[in-house]
């Protein structure tokens, strides 16, 4: 939803739409943008966060998160219910905060980098699904990021899958759109003229 | 004003049937300077147009008053979720969602140097806009 604010500081938001305005308004670090959140049923009324929510342990590492369950991964969730006893708990699968960028050619070969949480020391046998065709080189695989080389695909917003070496599986809906190239008009009338 | 409920049992502040709206819940410049509204839910609610001359825009709405708001939910309301001006007041652990304009509507703070905190809400599926503020805010840990 957009958020429209003057003389503010909005740091470690969720925001749905890439839209902030205003005209003094500080952004500051851990923004996610264009994510789902995955609220467990918006439809009715439901804004708990499922286990595989972005927003989990996405807060501001200096807030406190000492009311949230045990099982609470050292940091504060997003939404109405961090650092409450309804907090959506920690789970060891990897969870995708960040992507860079978020359309690639259909031809592939674009470099995509992935933020985001528990994806492992290393690559072993993880991997990187761009709707279901997998990431043909990985670059750079540490338990925060990971870069990789993106797939051909048929142009289609699809789904980013991450499987990482212990079998577990995350993933972000309809996070990242192949495109056809721009195509350039030639017109003879309008070239070559002194 | 002081509605405290418990996690448990919410306060509820709704409309009487099953269609149309009441009014709103405001905090004129009398309302005190230690009010608080914790665990509760307050839904159709919508505006009053003239109280002390002064118009209430929003469900919840404080004028010159000094309030926190947490842990409820402001939802689906016919005009703004939450409005206040010149207030001291903070918002955390809130949904506000699929109020018809604005979620959150700030004209003013208190004073031109107070910070009014915004933190862990949930806000969304508002028809206008999640926050409007023309005051100076710290937004932190919320989704939008």
């Amino acid at each position: 939803m957009i958020c429209h604010t003057y003389y503010s500081s909005v740091l470690y938001n969720l925001v749905q739409e890439d839209v902030l305005t205003g005209s003094t308004m500080k952004i500051g670090k851990g923004m996610i943008y264009n994510l789902d959140p995955q609220f467990v049923n918006s439809n009715n009324n439901d804004y708990h966060l499922k286990a595989i929510s972005p927003c989990i342990d996405a807060g501001d590492p200096a807030s406190p998160y000492n009311l949230e369950p045990s099982d609470n991964g050292g940091r504060i969730n997003m939404g109405a219910y961090g650092n409450t006893d309804e907090a959506a708990v920690s789970e060891s699968f990897p969870r995708i905060s960040f992507l860079s960028p978020r359309k690639g050619r259909i031809f592939g070969k674009d470099t995509l980098i992935i933020a985001g949480s528990r994806f492992l020391d290393a690559r072993g046998n993880g991997k990187v699904i761009l709707g279901d065709t997998e990431s043909p080189q990985y670059l750079l695989w540490k338990k925060d990021t990971i870069i990789c080389i993106t797939p051909a695909h048929l142009p289609d917003a699809v789904d980013i899958t991450i499987v990482t070496n212990d079998g577990k599986t995350g993933y972000a809906e309809n996070c990242f759109s192949f495109v056809p190239p721009l195509m350039t008009r030639y017109d003879p009338l309008f070239s070559f003229t002194s | 004003m002081i509605a405290e409920g418990t996690p448990g049992e919410r306060i509820l502040f709704t409309r009487q049937g099953d269609s149309g709206f009441w009014g709103c819940i405001a905090f004129p410049t009398t309302a005190g300077t230690s009010s608080s509204i914790k665990y509760c839910k307050v839904e159709y609610g919508k505006y009053i147009t003239s109280l002390e001359s002064k118009y209430y825009y929003g469900a919840l709405s404080f004028r010159n008053s000094k309030v926190l708001l947490s842990n409820s939910e402001i939802t689906a309301n016919d005009s703004y979720g939450v409005f206040s001006n010149q207030t001291t007041f903070n918002i955390q652990n809130c949904v506000i969602a699929k109020n018809k304009e604005f979620g959150v509507y700030i004209l003013s703070a208190f004073t031109s140097s107070y910070t009014i905190v915004i933190a862990n809400n949930t806000i969304t599926g508002n028809g206008v806009s999640g926050i409007y503020s023309g005051a100076r805010c710290k937004i932190v840990n919320n989704i939008f």
